[in-house]
């Protein structure tokens, strides 16, 4: 084997578990938790595409789903922070639409973080 | 051959997710906000007890401390505008003598006999108000009369007020005593690693089986996580932030930590973040360092014995104890402008 | 009517039916995960690549992937164009590759990059055409593992031919 050869092993070797790391420390989230404030949480595949349509306090809310993402396109509360909080796809990741008592969090493996101060 | 190195490969990678130790979630809504509980403990009906038996704490306390629906409060509220005495809810009593040394440590800039200014603001209904703000007649009202829990004094166990404006709101106080009373209802349930996450509102114990837990602290300007820290043992997080509750009135944005002496929201800071043994103080001192400002959060954080601090200005930077800087991570990249205080003892 | 032959062509074809059937009898084995084959035929791509160039490895490694579809019947099927993303995302690498200055890389190199770089290929054609799903990309790296072990696998038995055929002078 040549000098080029063991390099590209060696780099491989090395790439290898490097690349594990970064795939699976931040693995996106298979599923999605929709809770509300009456009954258990809903829990929807994230894929294929959807939209669903959620009572909450106020009145409807709307969650998108697509490519493994999900986001409030619609609610009935009046500051909408729940949409400009945008897509969210990695595991624990949430966003709430607390007025119309609403939130969505993404569920997976291993989230990066266990609880998230906001 | 080759379908063997395979299957071996996929049982190791297998092998590898499946270490994570289980730990049981429960979300619901109380008090105003999303409440999260995690639990990590080997029996998952154990667990899933607790966090349940967590939910009902917060169920009750939500009927408890509301300040405008019937209720324990409401009543006392009603009984010290009229100038009467009353003898407060036992819960309530509780939380008044937990209040009242933090309100005078942090110079009243935490003080929940604020209700009344609260309500001017609209801020104290389930959903945010969409304005407009108080008029400045309202607001010179409010300064002249300027409740304080000062104003309070005790006959017996009967409360009264030397002030008839003296309205109580527990919002910026009630989360941290939930937070605390939750988890010694865990502890007494024998669990030993768990998590309540009251929206900023956090006490952690005991670790996550493999590692320490590990908290993100949300970015005051940006969906996404600013810093983290990892917790072990027994701590509480709290973030106050003006993001949590605002509305928008002619183009400007009046958030919900009002400064008690002004009558209006507080100016100068985005977020605070204490981290502190119990989540009580926790909570009062994230409300009296945000009133404070970037200017004099120092002085308030001594007063309050308070050692770790995050607090972000208006401007984005961020100011933090020493202490705090070896405790956090900052995950954004490039991370924020910051400035080091002095050590507080 | 006579086609004019040339003795290149003739090579060119013998290499082909060899990785042709080679790629024919790999596909009737079972395979433990979608898109992992050992990739036995890219030891002929690559001895090719190291005794007569780049152009002709390529010849055989197209030839490769449009014969065995049409003896599978997989012809313009998704298997065929994830083999022919594989093939073309390899020969692309390795025509780099034979760049490389000085002695470059030998036989186990070309074939760690080439399977690597087959892989990958597969991987972006199979996300892009057949399943966005994010959760794919975890996949990743068990399939680029994989791909080292085999491709490792394949250049020895690469280097083993080439050093046979060397010994023995035409």
């Amino acid at each position: 084997m040549t000098r080029a050869d063991w390099v590209l092993l060696l780099a491989l070797l090395v790439g290898l578990p490097w690349l594990y790391l970064q795939v699976w420390s931040s693995a996106p989230g298979q599923q999605l938790a929709i809770l509300t404030a009456e009954g258990p949480p809903r829990i929807l595949p994230l894929y294929p595409d959807q939209e669903v349509r959620i009572a909450g306090a106020l009145g409807d809310s709307v969650i998108r789903i697509e490519q493994g993402r999900a986001r409030f396109i619609a609610s009935a509360c009046s500051n909408k922070v729940c949409i400009q909080r945008g897509w969210i796809d990695a595991s624990g990741e949430s966003s709430a639409c607390l007025p119309n008592r609403v939130s969505i969090q993404v569920l997976g493996r291993d989230a990066r973080y266990d609880a998230v101060n906001f | 051959m080759t379908r063997a190195l395979l299957a071996g490969l996929l049982l190791l990678a297998l092998a590898g997710c499946e270490r994570a130790p289980e730990v049981h979630q429960h979300a619901f809504f109380a008090l105003g906000t999303l409440v999260e509980v995690s639990v990590a403990d080997p029996d998952p009906q154990r667990a899933s007890r607790a966090a349940e038996a967590v939910e009902g704490i917060f169920r009750e306390d939500h009927q408890l401390w509301h300040a405008w629906h019937p209720g324990p409060l409401l009543d006392l509220n009603r009984a010290l505008a009229a100038g009467r005495g009353a003898r407060p809810h036992p819960s309530i009593h509780y939380l008044l003598e937990r209040a009242a040394p933090l309100a005078e440590r942090s110079g009243y800039r935490f003080d929940p006999a604020v209700g009344g200014l609260v309500r001017l603001w609209g801020f104290h209904a389930d959903t945010p108000p969409e304005g407009p703000p108080p008029g400045a007649a309202a607001l010179r009202d409010w300064r002249e009369h300027k409740p304080s829990l000062a104003d309070l004094y005790w006959d017996e166990d009967q409360v009264f007020s030397r002030n008839p404006a003296l309205q109580l709101d527990f919002g910026a106080f009630a989360k941290g005593y939930a937070v605390d009373q939750a988890i010694a209802r865990l502890r007494a349930l024998g669990i030993e690693n768990a998590i309540v996450n009251a929206g900023g509102d956090l006490r952690a114990i005991g670790r996550r089986a493999d590692r320490p837990w590990r908290i993100g602290i949300r970015h005051p300007r940006a969906p996404e996580v600013l810093a983290s820290i990892a917790i072990e043992g027994d701590e509480s997080l709290f973030t106050s932030g003006d993001y949590e509750r605002y509305f928008e009135h002619e183009g400007r944005r009046y958030h919900h930590i009002l400064d008690p002496f002004s009558g209006q929201p507080a100016t100068g800071t985005t977020s605070v973040t204490v981290l502190h043994t119990d989540a009580t103080t926790a909570d009062a001192a994230a409300t009296a360092l945000f009133v404070a400002g970037p200017e004099h959060w120092q002085e308030v954080a001594r007063s309050m014995g308070l050692r770790h601090v995050l607090l972000i200005d208006a401007a984005g930077v961020a100011h933090l104890s020493p202490a705090m800087a070896e405790r956090i991570h900052f995950e954004t990249d490039p991370p924020p402008p910051l400035r080091l205080s002095e050590p507080l003892p | 009517m006579q086609i004019q032959t040339t003795r290149e062509d003739h090579r060119i074809a013998w290499l082909a039916a060899l990785a042709i059937a080679i790629h024919v009898l790999e596909a009737a084995l079972p395979s433990p995960l979608p898109g992992v084959k050992p990739g036995l035929a890219n030891v002929i791509t690559i001895v090719v690549l190291v005794q007569f160039g780049w152009r002709m490895a390529a010849w055989v490694s197209l030839l490769r992937v449009l014969c065995g579809s049409l003896l599978l019947g997989t012809l313009l099927s998704p298997t065929f164009f994830l083999s022919l993303g594989g093939a073309l995302a390899s020969l692309a690498v390795l025509a780099l590759a034979a760049r490389l200055p000085g002695r470059g890389f030998g036989p186990v190199g070309y074939s760690l990059l080439a399977a690597q770089a087959h892989m990958l290929g597969q991987f972006l054609i199979a996300w892009q055409l057949f399943i966005p799903h994010p959760g794919l990309w975890t996949l990743l790296p068990l399939l680029l593992t994989a791909a080292l072990l085999f491709g490792l696998l394949s250049g020895i038995i690469a280097r083993m031919m080439l050093q046979g055929v060397t010994r023995e002078p035409a």
